[in-house]
C-alpha cells in the first residue's frame, strides 16, 4: 500500500507528541514502509511553525503538549497543557479558541492565534493520539468533525487505515490533476 | 477550716485590723477570703474566742454540718461566732442560728456586713482609747440595708431620724429625696411598714419611683433608725425572705446600739483630748481659789502637776507637741509667775520662755524631749529642778501618751471619714482624691499618692495612680526594679519605709523598722509628680497596700517641711490607714463596676424589651439569668392570663431547657406556698430547686413572675451561685421593663397577638401572615374590616382578606391613595379627613358601601414594604357606630404589619434560597463552557424573580492554579469585565459595591451602573476566590446585598465542586499518561523487535534501538509500579519496609545512571557519574536505593537547564555513605525547602490545566525510603553564576545519606510497602 509519490514527493505526515518517535518505533517503521515521510514535533509552537512552513498531507497530534518542545531554548521542556492538541487543531481549522478552554489554558496558548493558520489547514486530515481522555476535550473535538481520537497504545490498524485513506485521496487528487478531464473521462 | 497563712507583716496590736478565727470546717472560698480582707480582718491562728475577743467563723460543707460544729462549742464561743457555708442559706437558718446563740450566718456572696456586725457584736471592751472603728458605724447599717435590698431584689438604705425629720445615714445621699410619707406611715404604725404595693395602700410611689417598700425599725440606738427598702415593682416577700429581713434587722440593731454607745464614748474622749491641746491657755493659780469649772486641758495639767507633787517650786510648764503634728503648744504657769510667755509661737529651746515674767535660763529649766512632745519646766531652784526632773519626765510621758491617744482618736475619726467617703455617691475619682487628702491630713503631710502594681505577663510595673492634689494618674509607669527607687523597694520587699531626702539631692536616707538604715536613689521620673517643682518632698513615708497576701501597691505621704515623720507613730498611723485605703479603693471599684453593670442592664432592657415580643424578652431574660447566675437551668415563669392560679413557663435556658416552655405550674395565691409549689413542680419534672426568685410586675398583684434556678435531680449542687443576686437584679429589671411600660403599651397586645400568630393560633389563615394579621385586627377591633392591598396593584389576596360580599368585587380597584406616607388614623365622621390626608375618601365610601355599611366611621392604612417584593397597605375600616380607631389601634396594627412584613421577607428569603439551590443544582457537573455560557444568565433570571429585573451579572472566579471561571451576561463590555476582575482581585474576600458616578473619570461602568459584589469563598476551599457581581442602574439595598452574598456562598460550593472535578480529571489524566506512555512505547518497540527478528535482512541499528527501547520502557513501568506501591503504603500510614543486605553500592548507582543516560541525552543534558573505583559495601535495600536515585534523577531531568551537566557522585566516611545528585537549573523556591518533601507538593505548585507528568510524590517517597534505612535525604540550593537567557541558574544538590550499620529498630510492620523479598542468601 505504498502511496504513489506526488510531484516527486512522498506523502508527508506531521506527528506531534512530546514523547518523540521512540515510543512509536513500530508505527514509524510501518509508515516508512508505506511511503510516508514523518516529521516529528514535540511542542505546540514547533508544530504550528512546521504547519505554516510546509505542506503536509496529515497531522497526528497528542492532547498533552508543551508550548515549547523538548528542546526548547536553554532549559527543560515547558509544561504540557492538556488542551494543547485540541487548541492546535482549532487554530489549524481557522477557528478561535475551543469552547470550554479554561481561562488559564487560554492565557498559555494565546500565542497560537497571534499567527495565521496555514491555508490548507481547514482541510488537513488530522487525528488525535493521546493517553489523556476527557469529556470536555472530546466534546470540543467533536465540533471539528472528522477528527478521530485514539488512545494510547494506538491501534496500528486504525492508524494505517486512516492514513491509507488519506494517501488514496491524495493519489486520486493527484491523478485527476495529472490526467485532466480526459483522464477522468478515461 | 484549714489554716490560713498569717499576713506579713502582722497587723499592729490594737490597731484597726482584727484577727478572725476559723475553728473548723473546710477552707474558706476565695470570695469569703476577699471579703475578710476587705473588712479589715486578718486570719489568725487558733486561740481563745469569746466576748471581748475576736469573732470566729464556724463552717462546714453544708449548713447542717456547720450547725453541728457550732452546737459542739461552748455558748460563750458561739456568742462570738458566725456560721458559714459555701451554699445558699437554707430555710430557717436564721432561726436555728439564733437558737444556738450564734451571731448569725455568712453565705455566698459573702457580703461584708455580717462581719462588721460581728465586729460590733463581739466588741473589744469599753476602753475609750481603743475604740473599734467607728467608721464602720454608718457603713454597717447602710451596708446591711444595701445587702438586704440586693437579696430581696430592691434597693436598701439606712435612715435615721434627725432634728428636722428622717434623713439618710450617709450624708452623701442627702441630695436624694426620702419617701417621707412611707416613713411617717411606718412611724405611725409603730416602726415597721410592709408596703407590697404602694398605690394600693394609697401612699403612691416614692420620689425615686419605687412602688413598693419595706421599713424595718432598727432598735437600740440613740436615735431612731430604720432600714428602708424600696422596690421598683410590687414586692411580696416569702417567709424565708421575711426571716432573712428579721435576721438582718437584729444584727443591724445590735450593731447600731453598740455603735451609738461607742460613738458617744469616742466623741466624749475626743472632745477631752482636743481640749487638752487646743483650748486657749488661761493662766490660773493653783490654790484654794481654783475655779470650779476648768476646761479639760487645764484640769489635766493641774491634776497631773498635783499628782507629781511639784509643789510650789514649779513655776511653769511649756508643752510643745512635735512640730510635725501641727498642734498648738501648751503653756501653764503654776507659781507666782507674772503671766504667760510673751510669744505664743516659739521655736525650739528654753530661751523661748523669756518674756512675760519668764526668765530664760535663770530659773533652772528642765527639758524633756520625747517623740511627740517636748516638756520644759522652770523651777525656782536647782535643787527643785533636780528633784523634779523625774516627775517631769513622767509628766512628759503622760503627755506623750495623751497625744498618742489623741492620735488614735484622730485616726479613728479619719477611718470613719474614709467609710463615709466610700459610701458616698460622688464620682469615684473625687472620692479617691479625698481619701488621699484625708490620709495626708492625718499624718500632717503635704500630700499623698498611691502607686499600683501592674502586671503584664512576667513583667511588673510601677504605676502612679492617684495623687492627693488631683484625680488621675500623673507620671508614667515603669517596670519595677528591685534595686532602684523607693516605691520599687517597698513593692519588692513588702516593708514600710521612712525616707529623708537630703537638700543636695543626693540619695535618700531610708529607714525600715527593724532594719539598718540605708541610702537609695529614688526614681524621680516615676516617683515625683510633675507639679512638685523643686522636689518639695523632703520626707516620705511609704507603706505597702495589700489585700490578703497580695501586694497591690504603695501608699506614700510626704512633707515639704523639714520636720521628719515619726518612724514609730506616723508609720503606725499610715499602716493603719493603708488597708482601709485599699478597701475603700476596692469598694469604689466594685461600686463602679456594679453601677456599670446596672446601667448596661437597664440600657439593654430599655433597648430590647420594647422592640421584642414578650416571649422573646423572656427568652433573653432567661438567657441573661443563666449567664449571670451560673445555674445549670433557669426557668422563667409568668402569670398565665388564661389560667388564674397558675404560672406558665415562658422561657427556659440551660441544660434540658427545650421541653419546659409552655408548661403550666399551679401557683397558690398565698405567697407562703410559692416556694413549696415551685419545689413540688420541679420535683415532678425530675429537677431540684436551687433558688426561687419572685419577679415583680407592674400591673397589680397578679402580674408577677418567678425565676427558678434549678438543676437535675441527682446532679451535684452548684458550687457557688455567685451571680444569683446579679441574675435576680437583671431579670427583675428585664421583668419590670417587660411587664411595666410594655404591658401598658398597645405593643404589649400586639406582642401577644403576634405570639399567637407565630404559634399558628391564628386560625386557618395562620400560614399566610397577611391574611392572619387582617383576621387578628378584625377580632381586635369590633365592627372593623381589614384587608391588605398591594400598592399599585390588586391581587386575589386582597379580596380573600375581605368578608364575602358580592358588591365588593372590583370595588378596591385602585390603591392610588395608599402611598407610603399614609400612616395615620382618620375619624371619617369628624370631617377632617379631607384636609388631613391624601386618602381616597370616595374609595373608602365605596368599600363601606360594598360591605353593606351605609357609612364608615374611621379609617387607617399602613404601608408595609418588603425588600424585593411588592409594597402592601394594611387597611382597616370601622363602621359607623363602632369603636373609632385610635392611635392605640394604629400602634397594634403597625406592629402586626411589621411582623407580617418580616414573615413575608423570611418566606421570600426562603423561596429565594430554594430557587438558588435549584438553579445551581442544574449546573453541578456542567462543563466550564456550559458554566460560562449559561450560569450568568441563569443568575440574572433568578435575580429577576427574587430581587429585581434587568440585572447584569458578572462572575470572576480563581482557583489555586489560576482563572477558573470568567463569565458575564450579555451587554457587559470586555473593558468593564476586566475592570471588575481587577477590582475583585484587589478586594479579595471582601464584599463591595458602588453607586453610580457622575464624574468624568473612572471606568465607564461606574457611570452607567451601580453594583453590588459579594466574594466567592468557602472555608473548605481556601484557594477558591472571586466575586459575584450584580449590576443595575438603580442602587441596591442592604437586603439585596445580603441576598447576593448568600448567592455567592452557594455559588462557591458549585465552583468548588468544579475545582474538585478538574483536579480529579487531572489526576486521572496523569495516571493514564504515566501508565499508557510507557505501555505505548513498550508495545510499539516489542512489535518491531518481533517483526525484525523474523527478517534476516533487518536493519541492525533499528533492531538494536528497538531492543533498547523495550528495556527502557519496561524499566519505566517497573519504576511506576514500585512508586505506586510504596506511595500506597505510605498513604495507608505504613512506612515502607526495606530489607537491607550488605552489598556493594557502586554497581547499583552505576546501573541506575546507565538506565537514565539516554533519557538525559534526549533532553540535551549530560549525565555524569563520579563514582569511586573501589568497592563500597554496606547494608542497604537495593531496590529502595534504586527507587530513590531514580526519583532524584527524574527530578534533575525536569528541572536542570539545557546543556548543563547533572552529576551523580558517591562519597563515604566512617559512619555514612552519601550519594549526591547535583543539577544546575531552576531553584527550589523560598519557603518550600521543607515542603517539597511532603506528598503532593511541587516546586511549581499543582496545576490542573498546565500539568506536567509527575504527582509531587518523588521526593516524598525518596525521603521516606531514606529514613526507613535510618538515613536521610537533604538538599542544598545555591546561586550558580549569572543569569542566562533570563534565567538564573542554581546549583541544586540532593544528598542521600545512609548509615554503614543497619539500625536495629524496625521501621515498619512486615509486608507494608515491601519492594522485594529479601535474598535468601543474606538471611
Amino acid at each position: 500500500m505504498r502511496p504513489a509519490a506526488q510531484d516527486g514527493c512522498m506523502p508527508r505526515l506531521l506527528w506531534t507528541d512530546d514523547d518523540g518517535p521512540d515510543r512509536f518505533l513500530r508505527e514509524a517503521y510501518d509508515l516508512h514502509r508505506a511511503g510516508w515521510t514523518v516529521r516529528w514535533a514535540t511542542g505546540v509552537a514547533e508544530a504550528a511553525a512546521l504547519l505554516a512552513d510546509g505542506p503536509f498531507d496529515a497531522l497526528l497530534v497528542d492532547q498533552m503538549l508543551p508550548w515549547e518542545g523538548a528542546r526548547g531554548a536553554g532549559g527543560p521542556p515547558s509544561r504540557p497543557l492538556v488542551w494543547s492538541g485540541c487548541a492546535l487543531l482549532w487554530w489549524l481549522r481557522g477557528l478561535g479558541p475551543p469552547p470550554g478552554l479554561p481561562p488559564a489554558a487560554a492565557g498559555a496558548l494565546g500565542g497560537l492565534w497571534s499567527r495565521p493558520p496555514p491555508a490548507a489547514g481547514p482541510g488537513l486530515p488530522a487525528a488525535v493520539v493521546s493517553a489523556f481522555d476527557d469529556p470536555d476535550l472530546r466534546g470540543a473535538l467533536l465540533e471539528l468533525h472528522g477528527v478521530p481520537l485514539w488512545t494510547k497504545p494506538v491501534d496500528r490498524r486504525l492508524l494505517m487505515d486512516f492514513l491509507g485513506e488519506v494517501a488514496a485521496r491524495r493519489a486520486a487528487v493527484a491523478g485527476g490533476e495529472a490526467g485532466g478531464p480526459e483522464g477522468e473521462r478515461a | 477550716m484549714g489554716p490560713v497563712a498569717p499576713r506579713s507583716p502582722p497587723a499592729p496590736a490594737g490597731g484597726p485590723l482584727q484577727p478572725i478565727f476559723g475553728l473548723r470546717g473546710p477552707p474558706l472560698p476565695a470570695g469569703a477570703t476577699r471579703a475578710l480582707a476587705d473588712a479589715g480582718f486578718t486570719p489568725a491562728g487558733p486561740g481563745a474566742v469569746g466576748p471581748g475577743a475576736s469573732p470566729a467563723l464556724i463552717g462546714g460543707t453544708g449548713w447542717d454540718e456547720a450547725l453541728d460544729q457550732a452546737a459542739a462549742l461552748p455558748a460563750a464561743q458561739r456568742a462570738a461566732a458566725l456560721l458559714w457555708a459555701d451554699a445558699p442559706p437554707s430555710p430557717g437558718l436564721g432561726r436555728r442560728c439564733r437558737a444556738l446563740g450564734l451571731l448569725g450566718w455568712w453565705a455566698p456572696p459573702f457580703d461584708p456586713w455580717p462581719l462588721e456586725a460581728a465586729r460590733w457584736a463581739v466588741g473589744r471592751g469599753p476602753s475609750p482609747w481603743s475604740p473599734p472603728l467607728s467608721g464602720s458605724l454608718p457603713l454597717g447599717l447602710d451596708g446591711a440595708a444595701a445587702a438586704l435590698g440586693r437579696r430581696l431584689g430592691g434597693e436598701g438604705v439606712g435612715v435615721v431620724q434627725g432634728s428636722t425629720g428622717w434623713e439618710y445615714l450617709d450624708a452623701g445621699r442627702s441630695g436624694a429625696a426620702l419617701p417621707d410619707g412611707w416613713l411617717r406611715a411606718a412611724a405611725s404604725r409603730g416602726g415597721d411598714l410592709e408596703l407590697p404595693w404602694a398605690p394600693a395602700a394609697g401612699l403612691g410611689p416614692d420620689p425615686g419611683g419605687a412602688v413598693a417598700g419595706l421599713v424595718l425599725q432598727v432598735p437600740g440606738g440613740a436615735r431612731p433608725a430604720a432600714l428602708l427598702l424600696r422596690f421598683g415593682a410590687p414586692f411580696f416577700p416569702t417567709p424565708a425572705e421575711r426571716e432573712l429581713a428579721e435576721a438582718v434587722r437584729a444584727a443591724a440593731g445590735a450593731a447600731w446600739a453598740r455603735a451609738a454607745e461607742l460613738e458617744r464614748q469616742t466623741q466624749a474622749h475626743e472632745a477631752a483630748v482636743k481640749a487638752l491641746v487646743e483650748l486657749p491657755w488661761a493662766p490660773a493659780a493653783v490654790g484654794p481659789d481654783e475655779p470650779t469649772e476648768l476646761d479639760p486641758r487645764e484640769r489635766f495639767l493641774r491634776e497631773t502637776v498635783r499628782a507629781r507633787s511639784f509643789g510650789s517650786e514649779l513655776l511653769g510648764l511649756w508643752v510643745r507637741p512635735s512640730p510635725a503634728r501641727r498642734l498648738p503648744a501648751l503653756w501653764t504657769a503654776l507659781g507666782p509667775a507674772p503671766g504667760p510667755p510673751r510669744r505664743a509661737e516659739v521655736g525650739d529651746g528654753v530661751e523661748a520662755l523669756a518674756g512675760g515674767g519668764w526668765t530664760a535660763g535663770a530659773r533652772h529649766p528642765v527639758d524633756e524631749p520625747l517623740h511627740q512632745v517636748r516638756v520644759v519646766a522652770e523651777f525656782r531652784s536647782a535643787e527643785a529642778a533636780a528633784a523634779g526632773r523625774l516627775a517631769l519626765r513622767r509628766l512628759a510621758a503622760d503627755v506623750d501618751l495623751g497625744l498618742g491617744l489623741l492620735r488614735r482618736a484622730s485616726d479613728t475619726a479619719a477611718l470613719s471619714q474614709l467609710a463615709r467617703l466610700a459610701a458616698s455617691e460622688r464620682p469615684a475619682a473625687d472620692i479617691a482624691v479625698e481619701v488621699l487628702q484625708l490620709c495626708a491630713s492625718q499624718l500632717g503631710a503635704d500630700g499623698a499618692k498611691v502607686f499600683v502594681l501592674a502586671e503584664d505577663g512576667e513583667r511588673r510595673y510601677l504605676e502612679p495612680l492617684l495623687h492627693s492634689g488631683q484625680p488621675g494618674a500623673p507620671g508614667r509607669r515603669a517596670e519595677v526594679e528591685a534595686e532602684r527607687g523607693l516605691a520599687d523597694w517597698v513593692i519588692s520587699y513588702g516593708f514600710p519605709l521612712s525616707v529623708e531626702h537630703p537638700a543636695d539631692g543626693g540619695p535618700a536616707r531610708c529607714v525600715s523598722p527593724g532594719r539598718p538604715p540605708f541610702t537609695r536613689a529614688p526614681r524621680r521620673e516615676q516617683e515625683f509628680f510633675t507639679e512638685a517643682a523643686g522636689d518639695p518632698e523632703k520626707h516620705q513615708l511609704l507603706v505597702p497596700l495589700r489585700r490578703g497576701d497580695q501586694l497591690l501597691g504603695v501608699l506614700s505621704v510626704w512633707r515639704a517641711t523639714p520636720h521628719p515623720f515619726d518612724p514609730r507613730a506616723d508609720l503606725a498611723s499610715l499602716e493603719g490607714l493603708a488597708p482601709h485605703v485599699t478597701a475603700v479603693c476596692a469598694r469604689l471599684r466594685g461600686r463602679a463596676r456594679a453601677e456599670r453593670e446596672r446601667r448596661a442592664i437597664h440600657a439593654l432592657a430599655a433597648e430590647l424589651v420594647p422592640a421584642l415580643r414578650p416571649r422573646e424578652a423572656d427568652a433573653r431574660a432567661a438567657a441573661l439569668a443563666l449567664e449571670l447566675s451560673d445555674a445549670p437551668l433557669c426557668l422563667l415563669l409568668r402569670h398565665d392570663l388564661d389560667e388564674p392560679g397558675a404560672l406558665a413557663v415562658t422561657a427556659a435556658a440551660g441544660e434540658g431547657a427545650e421541653g419546659h416552655p409552655g408548661q403550666v405550674v399551679e401557683w397558690p395565691a398565698d405567697p407562703a406556698g410559692w416556694e413549696a409549689a415551685a419545689g413540688a413542680w420541679l420535683d415532678h419534672q425530675g429537677l431540684l430547686l436551687d433558688q426561687l426568685v419572685i419577679l415583680p410586675g407592674a400591673a397589680g398583684a397578679s402580674a408577677f413572675g418567678a425565676l427558678l434556678l434549678a438543676r437535675r435531680a441527682g446532679a451535684p449542687a452548684p458550687v457557688l451561685l455567685l451571680g444569683a443576686d446579679r441574675a435576680r437584679g437583671a431579670v427583675a429589671t428585664f421583668g419590670a421593663y417587660a411587664a411595666g411600660p410594655l404591658r401598658a403599651h398597645p405593643g404589649y397586645h400586639a406582642g401577644h397577638l403576634i405570639d399567637a400568630l407565630a404559634q399558628g393560633q391564628g386560625g386557618p389563615a395562620a400560614d399566610d401572615p397577611l391574611r392572619a394579621v387582617a383576621a387578628a385586627l378584625v377580632e381586635l377591633v369590633p365592627g372593623a374590616v381589614s384587608w391588605w392591598a398591594p400598592v399599585g396593584g390588586l391581587s386575589p389576596q386582597v379580596l380573600g382578606c375581605l368578608p364575602a360580599s358580592a358588591g365588593l368585587q372590583g370595588a378596591v380597584v385602585s390603591a392610588a391613595g395608599l402611598g407610603p406616607r399614609l400612616v395615620r388614623v382618620l375619624d371619617l365622621s369628624s370631617g377632617r379627613s379631607k384636609t388631613s390626608s391624601g386618602l381616597d375618601v370616595p374609595l373608602l365610601r365605596r368599600v363601606a358601601s360594598a360591605m353593606g355599611w351605609k357609612e364608615a366611621r374611621s379609617w387607617m392604612a399602613l404601608p408595609v414594604a418588603q425588600p424585593g417584593g411588592p409594597t402592601y397597605a394594611l387597611c382597616v375600616l370601622t363602621r359607623a357606630g363602632a369603636e373609632a380607631l385610635n392611635p392605640g389601634h394604629a400602634e397594634v396594627a403597625g406592629r402586626l404589619a411589621a411582623w407580617a412584613a418580616a414573615e413575608l421577607a423570611r418566606t421570600a428569603a426562603r423561596r429565594r434560597l430554594d430557587a438558588l439551590h435549584e438553579l445551581l443544582a442544574r449546573f453541578v457537573g456542567a462543563t466550564p463552557r456550559v458554566l460560562a455560557d449559561q450560569l450568568p444568565a441563569a443568575i440574572a433570571d433568578w435575580s429577576k424573580a427574587h430581587l429585581r429585573g434587568g440585572c447584569g451579572v458578572h462572575i470572576g472566579a480563581w482557583g489555586p492554579p489560576g482563572p477558573l471561571l470568567r463569565a458575564h451576561t450579555e451587554g457587559l463590555r470586555p473593558a468593564d469585565a476586566d475592570w471588575l476582575e481587577a477590582e475583585s482581585q484587589v478586594r479579595a474576600g471582601q464584599p463591595w459595591g458602588w453607586a453610580r458616578s457622575r464624574g468624568k473619570d473612572g471606568p465607564e461602568l461606574l457611570k452607567r451602573h451601580t453594583g453590588v459584589s459579594a466574594p466567592l469563598r468557602l472555608v473548605s476551599a481556601p484557594g477558591l476566590r472571586g466575586h459575584l457581581t450584580l449590576l443595575h442602574h438603580a442602587p441596591f439595598g442592604a437586603e439585596e446585598a445580603a441576598a447576593v452574598d448568600q448567592a455567592a456562598r452557594e455559588l462557591s460550593v458549585l465552583l468548588h465542586s468544579e475545582l474538585v472535578r478538574q483536579e480529579w480529571k487531572l489526576q486521572a489524566g496523569l495516571f493514564r499518561h504515566a501508565l499508557l506512555g510507557p505501555a505505548q512505547g513498550l508495545q510499539s518497540a516489542a512489535d518491531l523487535v518481533l517483526e525484525l527478528a523474523a527478517d534476516p535482512d533487518r536493519p541492525a541499528e533499528l533492531f538494536a534501538r528497538a531492543r533498547r527501547q523495550v528495556a527502557a520502557e519496561a524499566e519505566q513501568l517497573r519504576l511506576w509500579r514500585d512508586t505506586q506501591k510504596v506511595y500506597a503504603a505510605l498513604q495507608e500510614g505504613l512506612p515502607p519496609e526495606v530489607v537491607p543486605v550488605r552489598q556493594p553500592v557502586v554497581p547499583v548507582v552505576r546501573a541506575c545512571v546507565d538506565r537514565w543516560y539516554e533519557t538525559f541525552q534526549k533532553r540535551g543534558v549530560e549525565l555524569r557519574a563520579d563514582l569511586p573505583a573501589g568497592g563500597v559495601e554496606f547494608h542497604f535495600d537495593k531496590q529502595a536505593v534504586d527507587l530513590i536515585l531514580s526519583n532524584l534523577l527524574d527530578n534533575a531531568s525536569k528541572y536542570s537547564f539545557y546543556n548543563r551537566p547533572v552529576t551523580v557522585s558517591l562519597s563515604t566516611d566512617r559512619e555514612r555513605v552519601r550519594v549526591a545528585v547535583e543539577d544546575i537549573g531552576h531553584p527550589i523556591p523560598d519557603g518550600l525547602h521543607e515542603q517539597i518533601y511532603d506528598a503532593g507538593v511541587r516546586a511549581e505548585g499543582r496545576d490542573p490545566i498546565r500539568a506536567i507528568p509527575g504527582e509531587g510524590i518523588g521526593l516524598y517517597l525518596a525521603r521516606a525510603l531514606a529514613r526507613a534505612h535510618g538515613g536521610d535525604l537533604t538538599h542544598t540550593c545555591e546561586l550558580d553564576g549569572a543569569a542566562r537567557f533570563e534565567r538564573t541558574p542554581y546549583r541544586v544538590r540532593f544528598t542521600l545519606s545512609l548509615p554503614h550499620g543497619w539500625p536495629r529498630t524496625p521501621h515498619a510492620p512486615r509486608g507494608a510497602g515491601r519492594l522485594h523479598a529479601p535474598p535468601a542468601l543474606d538471611r
